[in-house]
């Protein structure tokens, strides 16, 4: 359904451009109906900058970003919008301060000039959705708390009754019983509802969860594409395995240090070669000049060692 | 020390005196009565009579009448101008936020103040030519005001929301960003009334403001300085109204800016 191909997206005024690293650098995905879809990486990766090209918030250099074989340009119509909505992360600035909830609500149901035709009944509906009890619908944000407000975001995104959900980083701020409520949400809206779901997170384990299809960045590029099931049980890139391994676990099976704390060096390795090789304990001579392409069918892969681990080559 | 709460009591009975004066003022403020000339306060002229023998309580309150009248739009039509160019620039960006940026520099390095002066002395006394004066020169604080804001929140994601709700950008501007932008600018045009206050006096006291016989706070001072060695109350009570005025509104000002939401 939703189709991002070869997707860039670089910062800067024309001139910087030409010479900048992309925060986005080819990268290619989709997002199926009742799919949930998870993005990770650590800050910077352009996991945000995936989203917000996405939704048209930010130019897209190059590539191509359609829903069900319709391309979705710069310039979009209301309706195009409406079809794909954002959860964001910082549930602070998420919701419009001066406005109730059910203004928020009503005004997000129908975006017109004629909001004031949208019945209470609507507002109530898509609060019991997101189980906020119907009262929440004459306060504003500051009188809610961080969960409620995320709920109310993610309410707000129904109304538009998108085919797909980007959810960025949305539980982060959140404690944990409040987070494990929105996931239900985003599990709700794919099983229910049938959108699909691009989940933006640096949190493996939820992820993990909560995900059919996990993607992996770095600097910019997919390292790792594949069903979750099968990049929790076999992750070939070695980025993947210091992301696994750094998830506190019981039954822990170390792989070796494949991570090296090397980030001032990592810039440079743009140019040519492997992005991750600055930082990574396998490198070889072949990575430092050659960048390696996303290969596999299934589970796709941007590595000349994958599935080498430290310990075999040691 | 909170000064403003003085400030809202000062402003309030300042714009009750002005729209009361009518039914509230002792005396017509043109009325002469030539046999009580130049008197001290009194229980009939609480604030003492001029040499024409016209009541100064009157006569102020219906100067306040002619100096609000003209504060208001002196500092509330810059405000709507600049702010809807700084604002609107912001937030369509691109070539025209560049051309606003460059007019707001090029006005920036002109001395506002001799500008007005020279302006109202160019197109004549009155009121009109006063408001033109202060649009021409008042906007572009506004603008920049306006400018700072609509650029902080148009990042918020409460107005991307909004776009994706599927709310024309059109829309989204006056609906969150202008909402959510104005309370620096509401807070500089209170200050900025305060300004334009002292500003449209000193006008007028120099003999540049509104016409001679219209009744205002700065050319009664004027009048009153041939009398100042025998009648001090006669500058007195309009020069204290000035100062309390300016101080009431700078105050107001001060404290909403140092409101945070």
């Amino acid at each position: 359904m939703l189709e991002v191909d070869s997707l860039s997206v670089t910062y800067g005024s024309r001139r910087e451009r030409r010479a900048a690293v992309p925060a986005v650098d080819d990268v290619t995905f989709r997002v199926d109906r009742g799919q949930i879809v998870g993005l990770v990486g650590e800050s910077g990766c352009g996991k945000t900058s995936i989203a917000r090209a996405i939704v048209g918030a930010v130019p897209v250099g190059s590539g191509v970003i359609s829903l069900d074989g319709h391309r979705l340009g710069p310039r979009r119509s209301s309706a195009e919008r409406r079809r794909i909505q954002m959860v964001f992360q910082d549930p602070g600035t998420s919701l419009d301060p001066r406005l109730t909830v059910a203004r928020t609500l009503a005004w997000a149901a129908s975006p017109g000039l004629r909001a004031g035709d949208i019945a209470d009944e609507t507002v109530a509906d898509l609060l019991r959705q997101v189980g906020l009890p119907p009262e929440v619908a004459g306060e504003r944000p500051a009188k809610l708390s961080g969960g409620q407000r995320q709920r109310v975001a993610v309410a707000r995104a129904l109304a538009a009754e998108p085919d797909v959900v980007i959810a960025d980083e949305v539980v982060s701020s959140l404690d944990v019983s409040a987070a494990g409520a929105v996931l239900d949400l985003l599990r709700m809206i794919s099983t229910e509802l049938g959108a699909g779901v691009l989940f933006i997170s640096h949190d493996l384990s939820v992820v993990r969860n909560l995900c059919h299809r996990t993607i992996v960045m770095y600097r910019g590029q997919v390292v790792e594409q594949a069903p979750t099931a099968d990049l929790f049980e076999k992750p070939g890139h070695p980025y993947t395995r210091a992301l696994i391994d750094s998830v506190p676990s019981v039954e822990r099976r170390t792989t070796g240090p494949v991570l090296r704390d090397d980030d001032a060096r990592a810039d440079d390795a743009a140019a040519t070669g492997c992005r991750f090789r600055p930082r990574c304990a396998l490198a070889t001579h072949e990575c430092a000049t050659d960048q390696p392409a996303l290969v596999g069918p299934a589970h796709q892969v941007r590595c000349h060692h994958a599935w080498t681990t430290a310990l075999e080559e040691a | 020390m909170r000064l403003w709460p003085f400030g809202v009591v000062i402003i309030s009975a300042a714009v009750a005196a002005a729209l009361l004066a009518p039914w509230l003022a002792p005396y017509p403020p043109g009325e002469q009565n030539l046999t009580a000339i130049n008197q001290a306060p009194s229980v009939e002229h609480w604030f003492g009579t001029d040499p024409l023998g016209r009541d100064v309580l009157s006569r102020m309150m219906y100067a306040l009448r002619t100096d609000l009248a003209l504060v208001v739009p002196a500092a509330g039509i810059p405000l709507l101008l600049g702010g809807l160019i700084g604002g609107a620039a912001a937030y369509v960006g691109g070539i025209f936020d560049t051309g606003v940026r460059w007019a707001l520099d090029v006005f920036q390095g002109m001395p506002a103040y001799v500008l007005l002066v020279a302006l109202v002395a160019v197109l004549g006394n009155g009121a009109s030519s006063l408001l033109i004066a202060f649009t021409l020169m008042g906007w572009i604080v506004y603008a920049r005001i306006a400018r700072t804001e609509v650029r902080r929140v148009r990042e918020d994601n409460y107005v991307l929301a909004a776009y994706l709700s599927g709310t024309p950008r059109m829309l989204v501007f006056f609906r969150h960003v202008i909402p959510n932008s104005r309370a620096q600018l509401m807070a500089y045009f209170v200050t900025d009334m305060g300004m334009a206050l002292q500003i449209i006096a000193g006008l007028s006291f120099f003999g540049l403001g509104v016409s001679q016989e219209t009744p205002e706070l700065g050319a009664m001072i004027a009048d009153a300085r041939l009398y100042i060695q025998t009648n001090l109350w006669l500058g007195l009570f309009p020069g204290v109204a000035l100062v309390l005025l300016g101080l009431s509104m700078a105050s107001i000002g001060d404290a909403m800016r140092e409101r945070r939401r």
